[in-house]
């Protein structure tokens, strides 16, 4: 058992464009990684989902994967926004985590259950590494 | 793995100003328009950015600042403000004025925040005061 506590040492952002339509929840079909722990594991604060154009009504399904099997982490109800614009601002939503510790090996990776209308879902994860 | 916690040490305040309009939200650059302008930038081990101020001395349009995270090749959007079609600042009106708070936005080294409009602003020009610490 360690003697001192472990801290987050190195800023870390991880992000990546979602767009395919995957149905599943169960770890297959086309799923985006995200964010990959660091050599000595990795703390994720917040995932920010941010729309580039017009988004349909979906769900944002995001996993936890151990480079063997995906665990469904939780799910982002993006409803059915309106569409960005040059005067309308596209649809954002985030995630703030309390405790959400990514042992070396293990990613967060996210999908997306409907094809967006226009453009596509940045995700990003804002964390860093031990 | 670290012992200690990493805290912030310098106090840092970006200050910009953007000018011209790109209606792009992948921060790609169409003919005639401007690229996003880099507003803030990460320190050699990284900063946390806790605000970002915009403000202007002029007349926006009705428009959209879209802002990005930059890794140094791929532009991320990760904020847009909705500026609406405010009043022209005068000597008896204030100017647009709005200020967003953050509170997990680190920033690796080498990553940086750039911003757009993405219409021409009427008149003046929209400034930006990031207001963040490096680790």
């Amino acid at each position: 058992m360690a003697t001192t506590p472990a801290f987050a040492a190195t800023p870390r952002i991880g992000a990546v464009s979602v767009v395919t339509a995957n149905t599943n929840r169960d770890g297959t079909g086309t799923i985006a990684t995200c964010f990959t722990a660091g050599s000595s594991g990795s703390k994720i604060e917040e995932v920010v989902f941010k729309a580039t154009a017009d988004p349909a009504d979906s769900v944002v399904v995001m996993y936890l994967y151990d480079g063997a099997t995906y665990y469904i982490f939780d799910e982002v109800d993006l409803g059915n926004p309106a569409a960005g614009s040059t005067t309308v601002a596209a649809y954002r939503d985030r995630r703030v985590y309390d405790n959400l510790v990514l042992p070396s090996g293990w990613s967060l990776r996210g999908s997306i259950t409907v094809a967006l209308t226009a453009g596509s879902i940045m995700m990003i994860a804002l964390g860093g590494d031990f | 793995m670290a012992t200690a916690p990493t805290f912030s040490t310098d106090v840092l305040d970006g200050t910009a100003a953007i000018t011209g309009f790109n209606t792009a939200r992948d921060g790609s650059v169409a003919a005639g328009e401007t690229a996003p302008t880099v507003i803030f930038t990460a320190g050699s081990s990284g900063s946390i950015v806790d605000s970002i101020n915009f403000h202007t001395d002029g007349y926006p349009g009705d428009c959209v600042i879209t802002i990005f995270l930059y890794d140094g090749a791929s532009y991320w959007l990760f904020d847009e403000v909705d500026v609406g079609g405010p009043a022209a600042a005068s000597t008896v009106t204030p100017g647009f004025f709005l200020v967003r708070d953050y509170w997990n936005l680190v920033l690796p080294t080498g990553w940086s925040i750039r911003a757009a409009l993405t219409v021409l602003m009427v008149a003046g020009v929209m400034r930006t005061l990031v207001s963040g610490r490096d680790f």
